[in-house]
């Protein structure tokens, strides 16, 4: 596995390129941390110094007007902080732990949301806990990671339609063709992974603010309040400040929180996937800046160096896809663990595994002839299929292959 | 196709493993709930009546006016809301107060023991926040990436020792080129030795944290064991959280060992959900061969998906088949069939070029494997027995 190569002569830098893009991500969370640090400290601290004044003041007050000593008061909240634990407030609240306030924990547990309003006290539940999560979780990533994926293809099926029927529109198809074989003349078309950024951003955004004008009224939180409580959950950090559906009583208390389920459920899942969408472009910030910090220690480093780190000359659909976009055959980027010749860098391919190749090369090619003999729906795979890299970084492999960027190169 | 004639046909086979998740994981957590319920309630039930106990107790004593002293205990809410409680904690927004609260943020771990009150904290909490939890789930993924690419190194290493070590005495010509061997060729580590290895990882993480929480923190190691837990797999309830306190011996150590321990943590759960994710999967794959031979008697053999919870030799049996599964419903073009002719050449090329400089070689079911897969389920494609040939 040299990935290496491509910073050869480089030598100031020993790192291959899989560690240098995870060593830089984490300088740069790190120093993400830090200036997001000093940030709330600047915006928070004085609040947090207000309140305290304020606390101390009404705590004195009390201790005055009803002749009580600040120790007995102290013990007596002391108290209170444990029945706080339980679940109790001076306002009623539901039960904690009847089903359906212990479907809401569960809830909170698989998605790992964990807002902390109800939590196991005895010796059995946390350890129950533990196992539980340990399953529950592990599914409910699977869970995520699988509605990601329907949606990247869904997304795709959609935009690719609506494609489609611009092109056919501008009059490059003859009218009869069925619309499956139209995408002869899109192969390898896939949605830009900025286009399905927008469009998760978009639904993320509309699914916010139709849950906040819910929780708004019925929560009696502003409007801001609900945003901020949606944005929490939804990327399920889950601090527990607000949470929905705790009052002893609402009106239409079934309807709420049937429909506080589903927004919960639909957000999450929608934030999660334009995480990782986020996180592909990160991931292109990052070999951007690697390529440019390489460029900076490398003297040699010029363009016929990347096109070294080539390895591997298939980029079949690329000649297209460049002559589509425009891109020069370096600006691709840099080759990085998902370059397709740094994917099958250090693999050998065995005689048995190209004859294998062409059986299912010739598979393919019938399975084509008789779908489209019955008509069947197709998307188009792209040949990329077959070059593209079969992995890629956690959820990104989901869009690994179904999305322009991670196409050919990363 | 292969579903044709089973009764919900128009499903394919990927929205029926995602449906049939679904379902599974709302029973689990109906049992779960049940389970919960029956363990925590009675504990809250008596908590309850202890609690209007002492209330009482104390309004009769100090002859307080019910009304007002539940306006003092709203206003301690307000006050717990802000960070205040009956000991006195450290400062919450202070540069290192700050610098947790936005770790947990990130991370979205999310305890909650600071949360920002003011409306420009708030807004700038959500801008900051998605940014920086994409950030770190990037990291995590490249963590998981990078421990699998590890692992799998380190066990064909070990792999490669036991080969070399039983073909000693017949063949002394073969040892420098390992990767000729046949029986290397594709091995891959299996998802089970891995997912024992995180596992394994991850409760000597726990267990090592635990004891530096319980004698820092003074919880009983299950609380320690219990708030690593929770911790680490990013729930972050906020019942117990570590360095909370205004003074500890050695503090600056504490708080650095916290950091460290949370972050090893969260990485190696995280990588061992995704491990236990495949598991799940196959399980998921498994369920739905069985759903579907027992409505239905396709002419081609029942499991279509060969990837089993055993791994065997299948994968190249029927391989028509499962490339006729996998790329159900994606059309090749006639490009496409001619491009990876000339895959299939350059690849060979590749190969000999390799032979020849002896580079380091991983067999590779290229062709015939998945490209692609479910989310973090895609790093470990390719890279396990069980990913490699079928999903």
């Amino acid at each position: 596995m040299m990935p290496g190569q491509r910073l050869r002569g480089c030598r100031s830098l020993h790192l291959n390129e899989d560690n240098g893009r995870f060593a830089l991500l984490a300088l740069l969370i790190l120093v993400y941390l830090l200036c997001g640090a000093a940030v709330f400290s600047a915006i928070e601290r004085p609040s947090e110094l207000r309140a305290h004044g304020r606390w101390n003041g009404t705590l004195h007050n009390f201790s005055e007007t009803f002749n009580i000593s600040l120790q007995e008061l102290n013990s007596f909240l002391r108290e209170y902080e444990a029945a706080i634990a339980a679940g109790v407030r001076a306002d009623a609240l539901r039960a904690r732990w009847d089903f359906t306030g212990a479907f809401y924990f569960v809830g909170t547990v698989v998605s790992t949301i964990g807002f902390g309003m109800t939590t196991p006290v005895t010796v059995a539940g946390k350890v129950f806990l533990i196992f539980y999560g340990l399953l529950g979780c592990a599914a409910t990533i699977l869970f995520f990671n699988l509605f990601l994926e329907r949606i990247i293809t869904l997304l795709a099926v959609v935009m690719k339609a609506v494609r489609e029927r611009r092109i056919r529109n501008s009059g490059l198809l003859p009218p009869g063709i069925h619309h499956d074989f139209s995408a002869y003349s899109l192969p390898g078309w896939k949605p830009s992974v900025y286009h399905v950024m927008l469009i998760l951003g978009l639904s993320a955004i509309t699914i916010s603010c139709c849950a906040s004008a819910m929780y708004s009224p019925v929560e009696g939180w502003l409007y801001l309040d609900s945003l901020y409580f949606c944005f929490v959950t939804f990327s399920t950090i889950g601090f527990g400040d607000f949470v929905s559906s705790q009052s002893a009583a609402y009106e239409y208390q079934s309807l709420y929180r049937v429909a506080n389920f589903f927004f919960m459920l639909m957000g999450v899942c929608c934030i999660y996937s334009l995480f990782n969408v986020i996180s592909i472009v990160i991931k292109q910030v990052l070999n951007w800046m690697l390529e440019k910090m390489s460029c900076l220690f490398c003297q040699r480093c010029n363009k016929a160096n990347a096109f070294l780190g080539r390895r591997n000359a298939i980029r079949p659909g690329s000649k297209n896809r460049q002559a589509r976009l425009g891109h020069s055959p370096d600006s691709d980027g840099p080759c990085d663990s998902d370059n397709e010749g740094r994917r099958l860098s250090g693999e050998m391919i065995s005689m048995k595994d190209l004859a294998a190749s062409n059986k299912v090369s010739l598979a393919i090619m019938q399975k084509q002839l008789s779908e489209s003999a019955n008509g069947y729906p197709r998307t188009v795979c792209g040949s990329s299929r077959h070059n593209g890299f079969s992995g890629g970084v956690g959820a990104l492999g989901i869009m690994n292959n179904r999305l322009a960027e991670t196409s050919n190169s990363r | 196709t292969l579903l044709k004639g089973f009764v919900w046909s128009p499903m394919n086979e990927d929205n029926a493993r995602f449906c049939l998740l679904a379902a599974l994981i709302f029973l689990y957590m109906l049992c779960g709930a049940a389970i919960f319920s029956a363990l925590e309630h009675p504990f809250e039930l008596r908590a309850r009546s202890l609690w209007k106990e002492q209330l009482e107790n104390f309004t009769r004593r100090y002859r307080v006016n019910l009304g007002a002293l539940h306006t003092l205990l709203r206003q301690y809410e307000e006050a717990n809301g802000a960070g205040i409680r009956v000991g006195t904690l450290r400062p919450r927004w202070d540069f290192s107060g700050a610098f947790y609260f936005v770790g947990t943020v990130v991370s979205t771990i999310g305890f909650g023991m600071t949360t920002p009150a003011t409306i420009a904290g708030k807004i700038f909490l959500i801008f900051y926040g998605l940014i920086g939890c994409a950030a770190t789930i990037l990291f995590f993924n490249l963590f998981l990436e990078r421990i699998i690419t590890m692992l799998a190194y380190i066990m064909r290493w070990c792999h490669e020792r036991r080969l070399k070590c039983g073909a000693l005495g017949a063949m002394s010509s073969r040892e420098e080129s390992p990767g000729e061997e046949d029986s290397l060729e594709g091995w891959k580590p299996s998802v089970y030795y891995v997912m024992l290895i995180l596992g394994v990882a991850s409760v000597v993480i726990a267990c090592s944290a635990s004891t530096l929480y319980s004698s820092m923190e003074d919880w009983s190691y299950l609380d320690s064991l219990y708030f690593c837990f929770v911790a680490f797999s990013t729930i972050g309830f906020g019942d117990l959280v570590s360095s909370q306190r205004e003074h500890y011996e050695s503090q600056g150590a504490y708080r650095l060992g916290n950091c460290l321990f949370i972050l090893m943590g969260v990485c190696c759960i995280y990588s061992l959900f995704n491990v236990i994710s495949i598991v799940i999967k196959q399980t998921l794959n498994w369920i739905l061969g069985k759903l579907v031979c027992s409505g239905h008697r396709p002419l081609r053999s029942c499991p279509r998906n060969a990837v089993q919870p055993v791994p065997s030799q299948r994968p190249t049996a029927g391989a028509a088949a499962e490339v006729g599964r996998r790329l159900s419903e994606e059309m090749i073009s006639v490009n496409e069939f001619t491009v990876s002719n000339k895959v299939s050449l350059a690849l060979l090329q590749k190969q000999l070029s390799e032979t020849a400089h002896q580079g380091p070689r991983q067999s590779y079911g290229h062709q015939n494997g998945f490209s692609g897969g479910v989310g973090a389920l895609a790093i470990m494609n390719n890279r396990l027995q069980e990913t490699s040939v079928d999903r």
